[in-house]
Parts: C-alpha cells; structure tokens; sequence
C-alpha cells in the first residue's frame, strides 16, 4: 500500500493519483480467523480403486 | 409430505426425466439406425446421444420443477444483531464505476438498521490501476465520510486469485465480523436486499451461505441483451427449480451472496490441488467447491431466488463470453478432482458433475453428429436379396419416422421449457414487466432464434476450451473486458477461423459422400461458416430497442440509478481517470 508508482506522460489527475497515498485509517480490522485449510482427499471406496488402478499418489497437497 | 419426503419425491423425478429422456432418444437412433445395418459408429452415436439428451432433460426438468410461483417469505422485521462486511474484491477494474458502486451502496445503507462496513480487496498489479484506486479510494472517503468502515487493501502476490483475496481477508479481520457479503467488482445490491439477507442469515442459525440470484444489467450489445432478456426472463423459473432440489446443499455462484464468516473460515479454506494446471494447482472455479465444503460441515447453503435487488453485468459479445467460458470450463473439468472428495453431499457431488456435463455436453453432440456422419457413410449398399433363392427383393424397413419422432423429440425438450417459461409470465402477469405482450412475445421468438444460430458456434468454442483442456493446456486468468463490445469481422474472424475451416470442411465432406443428410447438417454448419459475420452483428448496440427489454431496463432500480448519478457526478474526474486506464486489461478478480 502506498508505494511509489510511475506514471509516465499522464494527465494532471494521474499524476495527483500516482502520488495518493492510502491513508493509514483504510487498513482492515486486526480480528484473525483461523481458517485451516480443509482436505479433499477422496473417499475409502475411491481411494481404494485408485489403489488398485495405481494412482493413489494423486493426493490433495496441504 | 415430509420435508424429507417431498425434497426426495422431486429430486427422484429431476433424475428420471433425463434417464427416461436419454434412454428413448437412444432406444429411437438405434431402431432407426438398424434399418440399413447397425455399424460401431451406431452405437457410439447412441452413447453420446443418450448423454446428450439427458442433459437437454435435465434443464427442462428444472424448468418444470421450477414452473409454479413460490410463496414469498414474509420480510422480517427483527433487530439485527450481528455485524457485517461487505467484501468487493477487484483486480485491474476500471476503478471509478468499481467505486462508484460501493458509493451507491454506502449512501443506501446510511439509514439501515444494520452495522455494514465496506472492504475493498485489491488484486491489482498495474500501476495504472493501483493508482487510480488510491485516488477513488480518498475521493470515497471524503465523500461518503466512512471513515472507520471504509477499508482498502492490496495484496502484491495474489496468490489463489478472488478465493485466495477473500480467504486472506478472513485471516486477518474475520473475527470482527458475523457476516461477510461477497460481491464482484460489477455487482450492485439495494440496501433493502443487503438487510433482508442479513436477517435470513442472522434468524437462521444453521444458514452458512445466502445466495441471490442476481440479474444481468446494463447490456447494450445485440448478444448482450438476448443474454440479459434470457436471464431476467428464463433464469427464475430455473432458479426455483434449482432451489426446490437444493436441500442443505445449494449453490454458491461466487458473488451476490452473504455467508456467516465463522462458518466460511471453519469450513472453506480451500487446498492447493496436487500437480500443474489445468487439473492441478489453485482451485479455479472455486465457489461451487466452497458451497460443499459448508455443505460437508454441517451448514446450510442456500439459494433464495425471491431476494431482488441483486444485479451484476454480463459480457458484451460472443467472444467475451467465449473467454469466460473457456475460464470456467476448466474450473468445471479440475472439479472431477473434488467429486470423489471424503465426505461432500451427495447433492454436492451431483452439483460437481452438473457443471462438469455442462462443457463436456456440447463435446458429447459434436461427437454424436461426427459418428452419425460416419455411421451413415460407412453403412454396406442394402442387400435387396440376401437368400440367392428369393424371388422378390426384400426393401429395407423405412424407419424415417423413428428419426423425425426423435428430432421433434429433441427440439421439444429444447423449446418446451421456454414456451412454459412465457406462460407462465404470461399467467403470472410476470411479463407485463418486460412491456407489451407482443414485445414480450417476439423478444421470446427472436432469443429463441438467435439462440439456435449461436449454439454451434458456442459448440464449437466449448468443444475447443474442452480439448485445450484435456490436453493439459492452461488458459491462464485473461481478463474480461467491460464496454467496448464492437467486435469487426476480422476480429471475430481471427477468434474463431478454426470453426469455419471446421464448417466448410463438413459442408464439403458431407454433401460429397452423404449428400442426402445436408439439410439435416446446414443448420449446424451454417452459422459456425457464418460465425465471424454474426458475432461481428451481435456486437452491435442495441440499447433502448423494444425487443430483448428487461424491467431494469423500463424501470431503472433505485441503486443503479444511485450509481448513474454518482458517475455522472464524478464525470470530469471519472474521464480522466479512464483515459489514465488502458481498456486492454481491465479485468474481474473472477467471475
């Protein structure tokens, strides 16, 4: 947020927004949630026929 | 009945139609078929013919579930209690119609019984953008004088896209809300929607999504409009449908819908798929996977197609939506990855594999008319005496009948749903909305027309994005383009030549070696040859024509006119600021 922008051959109102900073109030609450990242992982029939058609690595990254 | 009982009864009758309806079809190719010999191609044709209509079924099932009027829920009077945060994410939008929306929806709220604060989720990496969003942003806050409720933030890495933006919201300020009201950068909501949405998900504590149906608006373009008419028009009666099969499980479409935050942080945070796109990497077509996970927790999702007052805009031309289309189509397709996931609803799974069959349908009939094709030019010459001691020759059966019985079939179940759909209006006095009965009734006839010219080429276009995808091509994020419809013949001709090589092809092919099957093919072939030249036509504007009218259009909504009038008055500053915006890369953060 804030950072320096280049605008280069811009109107007057380009330039007066490149140089508008975010002000500090616009910032989000601080209120964490936790959000756990939840798993796809496929059933115990599904998995099982994976299994045996041998592509039980195709697993759900975490 | 029974909830219970009722919700199966209607579900059992949604599955049996398409069963029923897939199983004639085929049953009716394969008589007609065997009357000069039943080669492979028969039977392949057959295949995909069943799966074909099924699905031409399935619509019409909804159509028919979702034919009679709903009893409206009566709006709640009660305090609310909880606290709510409207949540627009954006990405290299054009950033004063973008914040000229959440003006109109602060002013409208400003008398509401309710504590709604706004956030603004920046995606945006060009300069251009970020910049001009700073700007808006102070103009907002100075004008609106929500300080305090007014919040802005940018990600510089925007990792897992809109998902990925709303998730990192949840992370850092969740806890300060008990709703969250997900919107598009194009969406606009009436302040009495916002509330009755906050009510229903505050009196129902099991409620984890609300979901409105939101109307497509601000249309110009011939193509724009047919698709606004349709979806205004059509899309209720689906949408009744749809929400009187839902049960627990409902849809979640991304934006226009307000979920309870401890709810979606418990259950949505969402997993990297395993492997390179498309198939692997961020989920893309993320909503309908957040809908289960809240589904598989516990929490009710739900579709509440009588909430009004949800709007958001559409694509302009053919090509705009061909490229949201191939977006979605691999969403959909990476979503075979999650169908089988431990635990989801069945009705989740069923939703999964809807949005599946609704991309891999179109290669389903493309590949039903090529076997066909080949069916008929690989049948053997008839055999007028297969006993070398008959006298009399034996002439094949003519089971022409059977194909006519089958195609009237297949149109019926095509037409059926949208001329129930206009009595109903018509019943209902519905239609008086969308203006005169005869407009209504040639809006109607004309979409019903120009929606048969357009299928094959959206045909051709999904049977492509399928392709691309099952041979493992990525087509990235490209951005949609707002305005600016006008396409040129040899625009749309660069998009789509592959379709008219395609069509000329066939055209060729089939009135060399089966000549008597080209009237059959012509509707099919035509438009894909013609396709440039229609695609250029349907860009056109048609703004303020009788035909293809909404009620948005007649009568404008309070908050679109709210945001008129707010772009009007920032008119000087907005031109500036669009001139300072390239139009070549204006985007959505999703939809």
């Amino acid at each position: 947020m804030g950072e320096v922008m280049t605008l280069q051959g811009k109107s007057a109102i380009d330039l007066k927004a490149a140089g508008t900073e975010i002000p500090a109030i616009a910032a989000v609450p601080e209120a964490p949630l936790a959000m756990p990242v939840q798993s796809l992982d496929a059933g115990g029939i599904v998995a099982l026929l994976r299994g045996l058609f041998g592509t039980a690595g195709r697993v759900v990254k975490h | 009945m029974a909830q219970g009982a009722h919700l199966l009864l209607l579900r059992t009758l949604a599955v049996t139609l398409p069963v029923l309806a897939g199983g004639g079809a085929a049953a009716l190719f394969l008589q007609y078929s065997s009357a000069g010999g039943l080669t492979p191609y028969a039977f392949i044709s057959a295949a995909l013919l069943t799966l074909s209509t099924a699905w031409l079924a399935w619509g019409a099932a909804l159509s028919l579930i979702g034919l009679w009027p709903a009893r409206g829920r009566a709006p709640s009077t009660a305090p609310i209690q909880g606290k709510t945060v409207v949540l627009m994410p954006v990405c290299n939008e054009d950033p004063a119609p973008t914040f000229a929306r959440v003006a109109a929806m602060i002013e409208a709220l400003k008398s509401a019984p309710a504590e709604v604060d706004f956030a603004i989720l920046s995606d945006s990496y060009k300069p251009e953008a970020i910049a001009g969003e700073a700007f808006w942003y102070n103009r907002l806050l100075a004008e609106t004088g929500a300080e305090g409720r007014l919040f802005y933030r940018r990600r510089t890495k925007n990792t897992g896209r809109k998902a990925g933006n709303i998730a990192e919201f949840f992370r850092k300020s969740g806890a300060a809300y008990d709703y969250a009201l997900i919107l598009d950068a194009d969406s606009l909501m009436e302040a009495e929607t916002i509330v009755e949405m906050i009510r229903r998900i505050e009196a129902d504590p099991k409620l984890g999504l609300l979901q409105t149906l939101p109307t497509v608006v601000r249309a110009q373009s011939v193509f724009g409009r047919a698709m606004q008419f349709a979806a205004a028009f059509y899309s209720p009666v689906f949408a009744r449908g749809l929400a009187r099969l839902q049960g627990t499980a409902g849809p979640f479409w991304g934006h226009n819908a307000i979920v309870r935050t401890r709810a979606w942080a418990a259950a949505c945070g969402l997993p990297e798929l395993d492997g390179p796109p498309p198939f692997g990497g961020h989920i893309l077509s993320h909503d309908v996977v957040e809908a289960a996970l809240l589904a598989r927790a516990g929490w009710t999702v739900r579709l509440d197609p009588d909430l009004g007052g949800s709007y958001e805009e559409g694509p302009e031309s053919l090509i705009e939506h061909a490229k949201r289309d191939r977006r979605w189509c691999q969403g959909n397709l990476q979503h075979s990855r999650i169908v089988p996931a431990a635990g989801l609803l069945g009705w989740s799974r069923m939703s999964l594999v809807l949005g599946i069959m609704a991309y891999v349908a179109p290669v389903f009939w493309a590949g039903f008319l090529i076997s066909s094709l080949l069916d008929r030019a690989t049948l053997p010459p008839p055999d007028y005496f297969p006993d070398p001691h008959q006298f009399f020759p034996v002439f094949p059966s003519d089971e022409t009948a059977k194909a006519i019985g089958l195609f009237i079939g297949i149109i019926g179940l095509l037409i059926m749903p949208k001329l129930l759909i206009l009595f109903e209006a018509a019943l209902t006095d519905r239609l008086l909305a969308f203006g005169r009965p005869f407009s209504v009734t040639v809006s109607a006839l004309a979409d019903l027309l120009l929606s048969s010219l357009i299928a094959p080429i959206l045909m051709a276009f999904q049977s492509r994005s399928v392709f691309q995808v099952l041979r493992g091509a990525d087509g990235g994020w490209p951005a949609n383009r707002r305005g600016d419809a006008r396409v040129t013949v040899m625009e749309a001709f660069e998009t789509c030549h592959f379709m008219v090589s395609i069509g000329l092809v066939g055209l060729f092919a089939s009135g060399y070696f089966i000549p008597e099957l080209l009237p059959w093919l012509v509707p099919v072939l035509g438009p894909m040859i013609l396709a440039p030249f229609l695609i250029a036509w349907t860009s056109r504007s048609a703004k303020g024509s009788a035909i293809f009218a909404t009620p948005e259009e007649r009568v404008t909504p309070h908050i679109l006119a709210r945001h008129d009038a707010i772009l009007a008055d920032w008119g000087q500053a907005a031109d500036d600021a669009a001139n300072a915006t390239p139009s070549e890369g204006r985007g959505t953060a999703d939809a």
